[in-house]
């Protein structure tokens, strides 16, 4: 009886800790979305504040943002592959790519989104190199132009997840018998055929994970690039505005701690959904 | 020009030069064995003919093309690799005909070669499985398969049986003799297994620091070695090297008149300074005091053979090859019988010194 | 929230938060305290450098007890002093941004007005401005002024065959400056609006123009009046005027608040709002080229053309167990010698009537005072906005005019349907706003 309980007692600690940690604010988060909150607490509204955001034609369209930047990961994943693939071809100076390469992930992602919104100014260096050469039809007003920010916070946020990936996938890739694609050569396999067929096929894991990590980081984990990028506010106008920029003004700017609640409390959900059965299919698979 | 001829290649990486001014005429339709300790170059020698390294210098033909500068699909050549390399996420049809497949061929060749290599190393039941579901031996005849199925100028082989246990072993170096032969195909074979190259070459090339040490048949290079390392190298267990001293016609160990060396090159065999006699060709007298004194050291039954460990009386470890079971016990002090007709002299640089009898 | 409090959270404020949370640590207690401890929460340090420094000798000298300072983050004045009042933990004495950032503190009950507290002549000598009033009671002392003005480039002026000395006061000659700046290859008018403070400073200073009281900027929240009327977008209306002429500089949308007006400074661009604060450093570093205007008026209301006077003010919380000290405590920060202390380590004015400008050598930042300071003025009416209006419709808007996507009737439109958005998600602060209504009209 004792044997059996041992183990349990020795994660009793951690667990209490993480319930403490994580279990009490997720238990109040649900409690305030609930409730008028103003402070720290507030009447009972019940589903009211559901039908509000709901209802509301903002929540709608940073949800629409988000979606819109989930279309950034096959980018960001045939990025990442194809700058594996040539990095694991190792060229010349391919030791001091790799690093260029990582660098911006490295970098915090305030460091990175100053950077950018300097490049990026209707008259700053992008332009300018870009007007220089002739393309002034391309030299967009990528920070101030509602059509264009989207796409512009996507680049900066591909820009630096790709790194990631980048580096993940050749880590990958360069673990793979090199005399499979040996094999692949001397069999007339170019360069694509055999990314194609060699490569990916034995990459498929970790390429799989880097998009899950995507999806993941898109839906709830870009409050820092929107923040830097859209000028603090999801602008120009709203169109960079997405969900975790939305909680956050509900909370410090709006003074609706329980409307900031209830969009985390379905942003939870929706994360939920989309890791747990990723993970059951991955147990199963591994069957 | 047929086969494959190498001329004056050599490689180096950086600064180190791994493969030292090599030639080498290849015949088609021969099975030749590149053989050696490891490091010698030889995989290195492999993959620059197959392309997968470059060569420093010197030029490579197969049949009448220079191919040191093409691409390695375009040599027309294929390997088998050690690991296989087979495809893991194809099954064994997939990865058969891989290269048909992404070279376009129409589907009734790519079934009809895939059927037919099949058939030949009898795989014919497990097209649909996956690498993962092969035994070791099965995975090896995909990779054969796999190359067969192009239909190469050149076979080459970069130590195909390593990975198999030595039952199997025994029983692939048939097979692959036999398909060798059923092919007429040109193969070159490397291993550092003696016994491997032995058994099936046509030809052996003993390569050792990136030098070419001898080539020819195995026996000529068993009987006839051209010089110590590859006197040593071949037969197990290895030849025995005796210090010796010319004196008048004869050649004396440890002070003992031991033979005539009439049998030698009378002109060079004043440079004799070891002599090797193997094993087999060492045997023990029991009773006698004739021969050689030794003690008996140490003595491995193997069942067919019997291998016994000694210590001459001049302070020289040697090893004797007896057929069955010998009865000799560490300790023995017993007498040895050397057939000199099957005993090598080599000078100071390790160089043979040639026999004028005629020898088998 | 307003621009100023977070514009130079991207300059220094990471290093200021920094040596600020330390300085507060190390804050050394007074050794001849009496009875009477205070906490007093205060910001401004990321707007105001040097403040921190006065802070520190104002509460070391102050000998009716021990104060102790604690410097707040720019994102965490309003909630950190918010969740500490529900938790009976408030600071005695509480920095208070002007207008809604401090009265919505007034209705949770975590405030209590100063008249009655604070000796009234200090109370009118700091000028808390009315939007400090509720229910006729004032609840703030003022603290430093923050006028609200356009700057214009007096050298591009002058380039232009402009009177330097006299800016434009109506909208036609307005205009008319415009086409002269443009002929010589200038910027008329702009900034930046990256950042979206832009748009709340336009808006403060554009929706007076057809206002008579402050009250009437509540009406717009409160139903009383709606953003569709034409003259309540009208404003909006004359940014896309300006933007359809070409007079305004199309990197606006992808530049920041201060860069923008750097671009003033240097002489690229003539015209366009700005904050007093800056005009010490600025004037000094033109050779007094900076020269400050009101918006050339276009509207009808009794409050256009008015200089517009915003004020940072603080407060004493409704829980404190000292209030008498705490209300010593903001009389000693407006007495004299506070007052030039204040100068001395800011460089920039105390809010008093009474402060002492003789000490003020820059005849740009003298007349300044005297014309914002001392003369009439008029409320920073964007402080009276519901964060919800400022952040989806406010901001929103102007970017958005600037961006050639909407024109004026569609931005009031947009602007309405927030109004009633805010209504619905906030039916607790709708009564609060129509009594405050009454109290500033």
């Amino acid at each position: 009886m004792r044997k059996k309980i041992e183990p349990y007692l020795y994660v009793a600690p951690l667990i209490l800790l993480l319930l403490f940690v994580f279990g009490y604010p997720v238990a109040k988060m649900v409690e305030f979305s609930f409730k008028m909150v103003r402070g720290i607490d507030g009447p009972w509204v019940g589903w009211r504040n559901y039908e509000l955001v709901l209802g509301q034609d903002l929540f709608w369209t940073s949800v629409g943002h988000n979606i819109q930047l989930l279309l950034a990961i096959p980018v960001l994943l045939v990025l990442s592959i194809f700058a594996a693939a040539l990095l694991n071809e190792q060229p010349a100076g391919w030791k001091t790519m790799r690093s260029i390469v990582f660098l911006p992930y490295i970098l915090a992602i305030p460091v990175v989104a100053v950077i950018a919104k300097q490049m990026l100014q209707l008259d700053g260096p992008v332009n300018e190199t870009l007007r220089g050469a002739g393309l002034d039809g391309l030299a967009l007003d990528w920070l101030g132009s509602p059509d264009v920010a989207l796409f512009t916070l996507a680049g900066v946020i591909i820009w630096r997840e790709a790194a990631l990936g980048t580096i993940l996938i050749l880590a990958r890739m360069m673990s793979i018998d090199e005399s499979h694609t040996e094999a692949a050569r001397l069999e007339g396999a170019s360069w694509w055929q055999r990314l194609r067929h060699v490569q990916l096929p034995q990459s498929a894991s970790v390429i799989e994970f880097v998009g899950v990590l995507g999806i993941i980081t898109m839906v709830s984990a870009i409050f820092a690039y929107v923040y830097m990028i859209g000028g603090g506010r999801g602008g120009p106008g709203t169109s960079t505005m997405v969900v975790e920029l939305y909680v956050f003004n509900a909370l410090t700017r709006m003074s609706l701690p329980g409307i900031a609640a209830t969009v985390c409390v379905m942003l939870l959900g929706l994360c939920l959904l989309i890791m747990v059965p990723y993970f059951m299919l991955r147990q199963r698979g591994d069957r | 020009m047929q086969g494959l001829h190498i001329q004056s290649v050599s490689k180096s990486f950086g600064t180190t030069n791994v493969i030292k001014s090599v030639d080498l005429e290849i015949e088609p339709g021969e099975f030749v064995v590149f053989v050696g300790p490891s490091g010698c170059g030889k995989s290195t020698l492999l993959r620059m003919i197959a392309g997968l390294e470059t060569i420093s210098s010197g030029r490579i033909d197969l049949n009448g093309r220079r191919i040191d500068l093409l691409e390695p699909a375009d040599r027309r050549v294929s390997m088998v690799f050690q690991t296989y390399a087979l495809y893991p996420h194809m099954n064994v049809r997939e990865n058969m005909d891989f290269g048909l497949r992404i070279n376009r061929a129409p589907k009734e060749k790519r079934e009809r070669e895939v059927k037919e290599a099949a058939s030949m190393l009898s795989l014919s039941e497990l097209l649909e499985r996956k690498p993962g579901a092969l035994s070791g031996g099965q995975r090896q005849r995909v990779a054969i398969g796999r190359s067969i199925v192009r239909h190469p100028e050149l076979f080459l082989f970069d130590e195909p049986l390593s990975n198999l246990d030595a039952a199997l072993r025994g029983k692939m170096r048939i097979e692959l003799a036999r398909l060798q032969r059923e092919l007429g195909a040109t193969m070159i074979y490397v291993t550092h297994d003696q016994v491997e190259a032995m058994t099936m070459a046509d030809r052996i090339v003993v390569l050792n620091g990136g030098r070419v040490e001898q080539v020819g048949a195995p026996l000529d290079l068993f009987h006839r070695p051209a010089n110590r390392f590859v006197a040593g190298f071949l037969g197990a267990p290895t030849m025995n090297f005796i210090p010796v001293r010319i004196e008048d016609g004869a050649l004396y160990i440890d002070g003992h008149k031991a033979v005539d060396v009439s049998a030698w090159d009378q002109r060079q065999v004043g440079r004799a300074k070891y002599i090797g006699v193997r094993p087999e060709n060492i045997s023990i007298d029991y009773d006698g005091d004739t021969g050689m004194r030794a003690s008996v050291s140490a003595v491995e039954r193997l069942g067919s053979q019997t291998h016994v460990h000694l210590e001459s009386a001049g302070g020289h470890s040697l090893v004797s090859v007896s057929q069955g079971t010998a009865r000799a016990e560490p300790g023995d002090l017993v007498g040895l019988q050397l057939d000199f007709s099957e005993s090598h002299l080599f000078d100071d640089r390790d160089v043979a010194i040639p026999r004028v009898d005629a020898t088998p | 929230m307003s621009s100023r409090k977070s514009f130079t959270l991207d300059r220094r404020s990471v290093l200021a938060g920094l040596g600020a949370g330390a300085g507060s640590l190390a804050m050394p207690r007074m050794s001849f305290a009496q009875d009477g401890e205070l906490d007093f929460w205060w910001w401004g340090e990321q707007e105001l450098p040097g403040l921190q420094s006065f802070v520190k000798k104002a509460v070391a000298s102050f000998e009716g007890g021990t104060v102790t300072p604690l410097l707040q983050d720019t994102s965490a004045v309003i909630t950190q002093f918010q969740t500490a009042a529900a938790a009976k933990e408030a600071p005695d004495v509480q920095y208070f941004w002007n207008g809604i950032y401090h009265m919505e503190s007034v209705w949770l009950g975590y405030v209590q007005p100063v008249s009655g507290l604070v000796s009234q002549d200090v109370i009118d000598a700091s000028s808390p401005t009315i939007l400090s009033r509720y229910g006729g009671e004032t609840y703030r002392v003022g603290w430093y002024p923050i006028p609200m003005l356009w700057y214009y480039n007096k050298a591009v002026f002058e380039a232009a065959g402009l009177d330097p000395e006299n800016p434009p006061t109506t909208w036609d000659a307005f205009l008319a400056a415009c086409e002269a700046i443009r002929s010589i290859g200038k910027v008329p008018f702009g900034g930046g609006i990256q950042d979206g403070y832009f748009g709340e400073w336009y808006l403060a200073h554009a929706l007076v123009q057809n206002l008579d009281n402050a009250g009437q900027a509540l009406q717009l929240f409160t139903g009383g009046l709606d953003f569709r009327e034409p003259r309540f977008y009208e404003h909006w209306s004359r940014l896309a005027e300006l933007r359809d002429a070409g007079f305004i500089n199309p990197s606006i949308s992808s530049i920041e608040l201060y860069p923008g007006i750097d671009l003033i400074v240097a002489g690229e661009i003539a015209m366009g709002p700005s904050i007093g604060t800056r005009l010490p450093a600025d004037s000094a570093a033109t050779s007094g080229q900076i020269g400050v205007m009101t918006m050339p008026v276009y509207g009808t209301g009794a409050m256009a053309g008015k200089p517009i006077l915003d004020v940072q003010g603080l407060g004493i919380s409704a829980g404190t167990e000292n209030p008498e000290l705490a209300a010593r405590f903001l009389e000693h920060l407006h007495a004299p010698e506070q007052l030039a202390l204040f100068w001395e380590e800011t460089g920039w004015l105390p809010s008093n009537a009474n402060f002492d400008a003789s000490v003020i050598e820059d005849p740009a930042v003298a007349d300044l005072w005297q014309r914002w300071g001392l003369s009439e003025n008029i409320p920073h009416v964007a402080n009276l906005t519901p964060g919800q209006f400022y952040e989806q419709a406010m901001v929103p808007v102007a970017q958005r005019i600037l961006a050639n996507e909407i024109g004026g009737e569609e931005a009031g439109e947009i602007a309405a349907g927030v109004v009633e958005e805010w209504r619905a998600f906030n039916p607790d602060l709708l009564e609060s706003y129509e009594k405050w209504a009454e109290d500033l009209t």
